[in-house]
């Protein structure tokens, strides 16, 4: 009795252990930034209703995510399908074998449609490894109200108009001051000189070398620190803030002008957040007459992309097709103002073109987006080249003295991994 | 009492019949009982520190192909590295400002919570509350109060007329560095004031009598029996928190992220730098190494003073 009760048992256990794994839905983990939540959550339910599988997301920090994928694809344990890759983090997940290149599952009729900006980005050695990174770039965004109370009636279209339409407005007492950097020793520190640099026509390169040092990267770094302590039209506090908590000001209405990516315009047109929903307006990043460029940016594009240690491909592959769609880009347009779109339809939309006027200012801005260096030991480069150009903005080195330092120690880590090559 | 949790069937044929069971179990019978510690402790702490060590031996960096023996090549580039000189100065700073400014005013905050008074007991709490939020919540919260435009620190100390204008706590690195070090002692505070009050309470109050018969001032008392009095728990003291200091690592990467111009950056988040954003487990590792090595270190000298100490005592 006893024997035949314990058979019993076991019997039951098998079947209960094998109906589990059958019923067991297969689970897809995805990892978004914070902001990118919502949009995350719309993208699962319209996953769940098509396909038998379930979509889990893990929401991190925007500037965590580089650490979290990092020791989740290191481990290769932590069992993460498909993670958001910044275009300048691609060179590196690619060289450590983190990410799946997506290249035979994009269909001939999408791969067409993407903008040549965003394919730029989201390829690394001919092989695309992420969809859905817009052309996402820095703006100026600008406070209609306190423009017009100061007399003007256009946003200024050089840096020598910025800096004479702050003074003026400083003058008036209008705002304590003009402008507001996001320059704490992050790496929205790095992709405004990336602006600057591109202003004063410098590069990171002259033929196959890398020099951080040249005549126009001092003038450049010069011009930087010039607007805090020559001509005072940025706020002191801006070494310390970063590039998020830069907005507050803006968004409260303390200044007029603001540098900010596709995610400040989510939060300047979302009245929890903002004082300036119906004041905010977006232009070109203003050029600089001295040299005769019309306007520079920083582009700073995030996919969607599929960790190489992903058990389910196919089906994180699914996840990143709809997310990526042309009907979500355009929806999460129309539901928040969201502009982190990649494909040429969703530009050209009609009706969303009507609805969003920004959207000619935007693609407009991918025409003068600078990228910053797209090489694996780009972490290495950037934490370099910002504690030196902070340096020189906390008033510690002078520009000239700050980027020959910086040249010396990317000279170092240049032969440590070029020769890898 | 007799004990036999490994004693075999008696069998002829078997070598191990031979040995007498009950002796060697009870010999072995304590590390039975200590087994399952000592291998969860292997585990989780032996294991990670050898094969951490076996990872600083190699060239093992993300980004380039393949991992090669590199004998003591990291620590040799380390040690040749100005940034790390400089982060361990960085980190000795800490430790040493921050453990002397907290131990005064846990000695100060202690002898005003020996006394009697009305609402000691809530005092007691509240001094002690600080301590029990996490690092990086007390980080963050710090950020907000030292935020250069919207912050309360400026806000107060405007409205008191100590500050013209805003100041910029995080912009400046060695000011920054001295922020760090209030934030902390805000939140450890708690931490000496309970193990100061402990102590204090057990020294018996005879002694204080007749120092007070002999004509000893409330100085003198605090000098010659306090103070010698207090000395295993400043020793005590120093043992754990310079541990924690030479670890400090999330208060950091939540106010200042190492900056500003790395004036912050201590050896804890150059460990974290190089492995997690560099993706240099290699040097990553020995970082690791050399910080493990440094708190053994201070800990084999403090618990040399400590025995010592305690013998004389006892």
């Amino acid at each position: 009795m006893k024997r035949n009760l314990s058979i019993l048992i076991m019997v039951l256990l098998v079947l209960a252990t094998v109906a589990g794994s059958t019923i067991a839905k297969e689970t897809i983990v995805v990892v978004t930034p914070s902001n990118g939540a919502p949009g995350a959550e719309r993208v699962k339910r319209i996953f769940e209703s098509k396909f038998d599988a379930t979509i889990e997301i893990v929401t991190q920090a925007y500037n965590l995510t580089h650490e979290k994928i990092v020791t989740a694809a290191a481990s290769g344990s932590a069992g993460y399908d498909v993670i958001p890759a910044d275009t300048v983090y691609i060179p590196s997940y690619v060289e450590a074998g983190f990410l799946t290149p997506l290249d035979s599952y994009i269909p001939k009729d999408y791969l067409n449609d993407i903008t040549a900006g965003s394919l730029k980005e989201m390829t690394y050695k001919g092989k695309i490894y992420a969809l859905g990174g817009g052309t996402a770039n820095k703006y100026l965004f600008y406070n209609t109200q306190i423009l017009r109370k100061a007399g003007f009636n256009a946003p200024p279209k050089t840096w020598e108009e910025l800096i004479n339409m702050s003074q003026v407005i400083q003058r008036k007492g209008l705002a304590k001051y003009g402008i507001a950097w996001g320059w704490s020793q992050g790496e929205g520190l790095m992709c405004d000189y990336n602006i600057f640099l591109r202003l004063f026509k410098g590069d990171y390169k002259l033929g196959d070398k890398w020099v951080v040092n040249t005549k126009e990267a001092v003038e450049a770094l010069q011009f930087m620190a010039d607007t805090i302590y020559k001509y005072k039209i940025a706020d002191p506090a801006s070494t310390s803030l970063d590039d998020r908590e830069v907005l507050n000001s803006f968004l409260k209405g303390d200044i007029p002008f603001v540098l900010g990516w596709p995610f400040g315009w989510v939060w300047a047109k979302d009245p929890t957040k903002s004082r300036v929903v119906d004041s905010v307006e977006i232009a070109l990043v203003p050029g600089l007459k001295k040299t005769g460029v019309v306007s520079a940016s920083t582009s700073g594009a995030s996919g969607l992309a599929i960790l190489s240690s992903s058990k389910n491909k196919a089906l994180a592959w699914e996840y990143i097709r709809i997310a990526t769609s042309p009907e979500v880009q355009k929806y999460n347009m129309q539901l928040e103002h969201n502009q982190n779109i990649s494909l040429k339809s969703v530009y050209d939309d009609p009706e969303l073109l009507a609805k969003f006027p920004e959207l000619k200012v935007m693609r407009k801005q991918t025409e003068y987006s600078f990228p910053r260096p797209r090489v694996a030991w780009y972490p290495q480069f950037s934490e370099t080249l910002r504690v030196e150009i902070h340096k020189a903005l906390t008033g510690i080195a002078k520009p000239k003295q700050a980027l020959d330092e910086a040249q010396k120690k990317i000279d170092v880590l240049a032969r440590q991994f070029d020769r890898h090559r | 009492m007799k004990v036999s949790i490994f004693k075999p069937r008696t069998d002829s044929r078997r070598w191990y019949t031979a040995l007498d069971w009950d002796k060697v179990n009870g010999k072995l019978f304590p590390y039975y009982l200590l087994a399952p510690s000592l291998i969860i402790i292997f585990g989780l702490t032996i294991y990670p520190i050898f094969y951490s060590f076996g990872v600083s031996l190699l060239n093992y960096n993300l980004l380039i192909p393949g991992k090669s023996f590199a004998g003591l090549g990291n620590y040799m580039r380390l040690f040749m590295d100005s940034e790390f000189w400089a982060s361990l100065g960085r980190t000795l700073y800490f430790a040493m400002v921050s453990i002397a400014v907290q131990i005064t005013l846990g000695m100060i905050v202690a002898l005003v919570l020996d006394q009697r008074f009305v609402g000691r007991g809530w005092t007691r709490a509240i001094v002690l509350l600080p301590w029990g939020v996490p690092t990086i919540v007390n980080g963050i919260l710090w950020k907000w109060i030292y935020q250069p435009n919207y912050g309360a620190l400026n806000g107060l100390l405007y409205q008191l007329g100590f500050i013209k204008q805003y100041m910029q706590w995080l912009s400046d690195p060695w000011l920054a560095m001295h922020m760090i070090i209030i934030a902390d002692t805000w939140k450890v505070l708690g931490f000496y004031v309970v193990l100061f009050l402990a102590s204090l309470q057990s020294i018996p109050s005879d002694i204080y009598e007749s120092a007070r018969v002999d004509g000893a001032s409330p100085i003198r008392q605090f000098i010659h029996i306090t103070l010698p009095m207090l000395r295993p728990t400043f020793l005590l003291i120093l043992v754990m928190r310079t541990l924690e200091t030479f670890r400090v690592f999330d208060i950091i990467y939540a106010l200042t992220q190492g900056g500003p111009a790395n004036g912050t950056k201590v050896i804890g988040y150059m460990a974290y730098e190089e492995t997690f954003r560099f993706l240099d487990f290699g040097r990553g590792a020995a970082v690791s190494i050399v910080i493990t090595l440094l708190v053994a270190a201070f800990s084999l000298l403090y618990i040399r003073m400590f025995f010592d100490r305690d013998v004389q005592f006892s």
